[in-house]
């Protein structure tokens, strides 16, 4: 049976530095863990764009909160979600689709969900028009020395 | 923090740019790059990338952005050096058929001597 090892969870505002500071976040929550250099990347990058379109898409013209949490389990598996209170997305196929974005004028190009797609062994997205969106994602890490299977 | 440095030699219009480049860098870069484009009319508007250390879809999205406006004055766009991960992101878009992805021999000879 997996365990729960660790968890984060934190909120923020929906300004634009804390695309970073998420990204800061993530990295310093996953050291312990030893990873992969370029896992460690690709979760960068997909949290990066969670956060990003929440600033962008869910508090268009707005502000709010952002809330970020990372859960680790014993068979190296990591839960990340992002969610927001935002306007929510009406068309949820067409909006994960490469290449579609809503905000093409502001140089926006449609990959954020398939990279966060790419990057993450499962991505689901649950959505609400007027309520806001919650992304989880959840990646396996690649064993590591320092941390045998439990 | 400087993330991007702007120089103009021989017909190219070359973007440096550095460090972490997200939606709130962009923001602060992209009037920049417009700007000295429309001024001097560049052969190539040509991305640096070799100092890029991590790059999300809004770097895309900064690049593929310059691509109406550039097409219109007759400028092509050019990425040099990007490394793997900018890359295959760069592939994952499509954008091939758009611009030209570039290995300098400098930077090239930079990677055997690390
Ligand atoms: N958190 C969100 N809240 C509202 N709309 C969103 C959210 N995330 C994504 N979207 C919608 O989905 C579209 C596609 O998102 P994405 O693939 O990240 O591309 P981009 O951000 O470049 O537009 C966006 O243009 C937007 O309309
Ligand atoms: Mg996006």
């Amino acid at each position: 049976m997996k365990k729960k090892l660790n968890e984060i969870r934190c909120t923020f505002c929906s300004v634009s530095q804390n695309e970073a500071l998420a990204r800061s976040i993530v990295t310093g929550f996953l050291l312990s863990l030893d990873p992969d250099v370029d896992e460690l990347a690709d979760i960068r990058c997909a949290v990066s764009e969670a956060v990003t379109n929440c600033i962008v898409h869910a508090y268009r013209q707005t502000s709010g909160d952002i809330r970020l949490s990372m859960t680790y389990y014993s068979d190296r598996t990591l839960k990340i979600t992002v969610a927001d209170n935002g306007c929510g997305i009406a068309d949820l196929a067409k909006a994960r689709t490469p290449l579609f974005t809503t905000a093409p004028d502001e140089d926006r190009c449609g990959m954020g969900f398939s990279i966060m797609e790419s990057f993450s062994d499962k991505m689901t997205v649950i959505s609400h028009v007027g309520h806001g969106t919650k992304i989880t994602m959840i990646r396996r890490l690649s064993p590591s020395d320092k941390f045998p299977p439990t | 923090m400087e993330k991007s440095r702007i120089q103009y030699s021989d017909g190219e219009l070359i973007v440096h740019l550095y460090g972490e480049i997200d939606h709130h860098s962009v923001c602060a870069i992209r009037n920049g790059i417009d700007a000295a484009m429309y001024e001097k009319r560049p052969k190539s508007l040509v991305f640096e990338l070799s100092d890029v250390d991590f790059m999300d879809s809004s770097g895309l999205g900064l690049i593929l952005g310059r691509y109406a406006k550039a097409n219109e004055i007759g400028t092509g766009i050019i990425v040099r050096n990007p490394k793997l991960r900018q890359e295959n992101m760069l592939k994952m878009a499509h954008i091939q058929k758009i611009l030209t992805i570039q290995h300098t021999e400098a930077s090239q000879n930079e990677k055997k001597a690390e």
